[in-house]
């Protein structure tokens, strides 16, 4: 049961911060979605407002942690140029190792066709990645200043729904691409 | 849903709109900024080497840093300019200049 650093990291960046922002999505939009006058009282909206005022802006503090941590912790790690150009040190490896960082042990398709893993999977993951943050920061400034308008204006509801769901669909992405290539090629 | 939505229901609240306006532009410009840096970075490795800020990261770093000062610097410049005003939602929901600004609807407080 012992984790190496690399591990460890790897586990706050994608099992604890990821996945608590993902997870929280769904209370979020329960809340948003029925944050409504004819659904509430006036006490219930106040009470819940509180709610998603934590809720939301710690959803925002957690995607810029998520990122911040993939990218300038868990990522270097990942891209390593260990195995040269032409990845000898890869060959016959089921898996990356000391002399097979991951990005080098997708890139040599040792292990089957794995490099659309990282031309495509982690290209993709490494940048819409950022995308969430800056809506998730959108979507708890916009319930702040809307506040109580939420509940009885529709249009103001739905735009931070939009977001809302914008900052998810993008986390999404790359959790499930980052998801797909740890279990492919594991930082160790 | 069911239900019909219309922008000009934002006017509606006793705010101005212009905050909104500049936060949700800002966002577009951060996103903007990192799509045009990903785009010329592949396109040239000149490029792409002159993103490379920090040898661990690659050019990475140099996309995210600078998409990240894109996202607040124009943040904090629309929301100077836009603080009090009521800048069209319509207009920058249409991908237009939402320049023009209005007045405020009637006011609606009533929970």
């Amino acid at each position: 049961m012992d984790f190496t650093s690399r591990e460890t990291w790897t586990l706050i960046h994608g099992l604890i911060l990821g996945t608590f922002f993902l997870l929280a999505f769904a209370g979020g939009l329960a809340g948003l979605w029925s944050l409504r006058t004819e659904y509430v009282t006036e006490a219930g909206i106040i009470e819940r407002l509180r709610r998603l005022k934590i809720g939301t802006a710690a959803m925002a503090v957690v995607a810029w942690a998520t990122v911040i941590t993939g990218t300038w912790i868990v990522y270097p790690w990942y891209r390593e140029s260990l195995a040269g150009t032409t990845f000898e040190s890869c060959a016959g490896l089921q898996a990356p190792s000391d002399k097979c960082s991951p990005r080098d042990f997708l890139l040599s398709n040792a292990s089957g066709q794995t490099s659309d893993w990282h031309e495509f999977g982690m290209e993709w993951k490494e940048h819409i990645a950022w995308i969430a943050p800056m809506l998730a920061t959108l979507a708890a400034f916009l319930v702040f200043y809307y506040g109580p308008a939420l509940a009885r204006n529709r249009t103001a509801r739905l735009l931070v729904l939009i977001v809302f769901v914008g900052a998810f669909a993008t986390a999404a992405i790359a959790g499930l691409f980052g998801a797909l290539i740890t279990k492919t090629a594991p930082i160790t | 849903m069911g239900e019909r939505y219309d922008i000009s229901e934002l006017h509606d609240i006793d705010r101005p709109s212009g905050p909104v306006a500049a936060a949700i532009l800002a966002a577009g410009v951060g996103t903007f900024v990192l799509g045009l840096l990903t785009t010329l970075a592949e396109a040239s490795t000149r490029v792409a080497d002159a993103l490379k800020w920090s040898d661990d990261v690659g050019p990475l770093s140099g996309k995210t840093i600078l998409t990240v000062a894109a996202y607040v610097v124009s943040w904090v410049i629309l929301h100077g300019i836009w603080r009090r005003e009521n800048p069209n939602l319509r207009d920058l929901a249409r991908g237009r200049c939402p320049c023009r600004t209005r007045h405020r609807g009637h006011v609606s407080n009533v929970l």
